[in-house]
């Protein structure tokens, strides 16, 4: 299961459908790091916050939908692969190179942060360029941490077939660290 | 680093729980809650007014039966009745009688399609010398 933030979720969940408009910023302050890292491995630009907005906006307007059969983070996940997906279709948007943006230090070494700083930049323009089922399962396991059963449900798709999305994303982006 | 010392598979997680990292940083959850709560306050967006009228979903709906009936009648001209049987005995079918038609007629069963059946059982070292044994 992804990051267990469920039971107070469930809480703040409940408590929002009550009427709490501060329930739902709590939702909205413990997923956003998250919700925006995947959407900016997906590929989303310098729309970055307007579609982490839009994503939540989205959530709660069909909050009473939510079963629970998956964390509210990686139903999240699903929610903004969906306004990844329509945002570029209304932009017709290309993926921004990575020129520009800064990464993580690797350490003191010059080398091995250029190295490393090259390696992220190129992952991440492959993982961009996956097929949108690779590319989501593959985030939703490997960076989000969620099992391959609560991926499937949010992902409308079967346990098993998660795990060859999986596998072939694996398998293509691990020819970037060759 | 310590990931290089690490096997590709393990090596490519622990870059991929940084991707997307920096740019994240600059996302203020704060601002974020602000603006979603200020425009959930604002309620849906307004329709134009002649997607309010009620008489809009009654409409549509009669246009859609009409589509559909219309349609149904010119495949059922088109095919005639030995066209709609087929999925229907299709459906009848046992998994190995379907392969058996399927491998006489060498269609390849889409991988997707045997997925949620076969795979869901095996675990991880099975399944990966399964697609490995199907990539030859």
């Amino acid at each position: 299961m992804a990051e267990q933030t469920g039971d107070s979720d469930a809480a703040l969940i409940v408590a929002w459908q009550r009427g709490e408009e501060a329930a739902g910023s709590e939702l909205v302050r413990q997923h956003t790091n998250a919700l925006a890292r995947f959407l900016a491995a997906a590929g989303a630009g310098e729309d970055l916050e307007d579609l982490v907005q839009e994503t939540f906006f989205r959530a709660f307007r069909r909050l009473s939908g939510f079963r629970g059969t998956a964390s509210f983070r990686t139903w999240l996940m699903a929610i903004g692969s969906n306004a990844l997906k329509d945002e570029r279709r209304r932009r017709k948007a290309v993926v921004l190179p990575m020129e520009d943006r800064e990464v993580e230090d690797a350490g003191s070494d010059p080398h091995a942060e250029a190295l490393e700083r090259d390696l992220l930049r190129r992952l991440q323009a492959e993982v961009a360029t996956l097929p949108r089922m690779q590319r989501d399962v593959f985030l939703m396991r490997a960076q989000q941490g969620a099992d391959y059963e609560e991926i499937a449900s949010v992902l409308g798709t079967s346990v098993g077939a998660a795990r060859v999305h999986y596998h072939h994303a694996v398998k293509r982006l691990k020819a970037v660290l060759e | 680093m310590t990931v290089e010392r690490r096997n590709p598979e393990e090596r490519l997680e622990d870059l991929a729980r940084r991707l997307g990292a920096d740019e994240a940083a600059g996302v203020d959850p704060q601002r974020v809650a602000w603006a979603v709560t200020a425009r959930l306050r604002r309620g849906p967006t307004r329709r134009a007014w002649w997607l309010r009228h009620p008489l809009v979903p009654i409409a549509a709906a009669a246009s859609l039966v009409l589509a559909l009936g219309l349609g149904g009648r010119e495949l059922l001209r088109r095919h005639g009745p030995e066209g709609v049987a087929v999925p229907v005995e299709v459906a009848e079918l046992q998994d190995e009688q379907l392969e058996e038609v399927l491998d006489s007629l060498s269609v390849e069963t889409p991988v997707s399609e045997l997925v949620p059946v076969a795979l869901y059982q095996l675990d991880e070292s099975e399944l990966t010398a399964l697609l490995k044994a199907m990539e030859g």
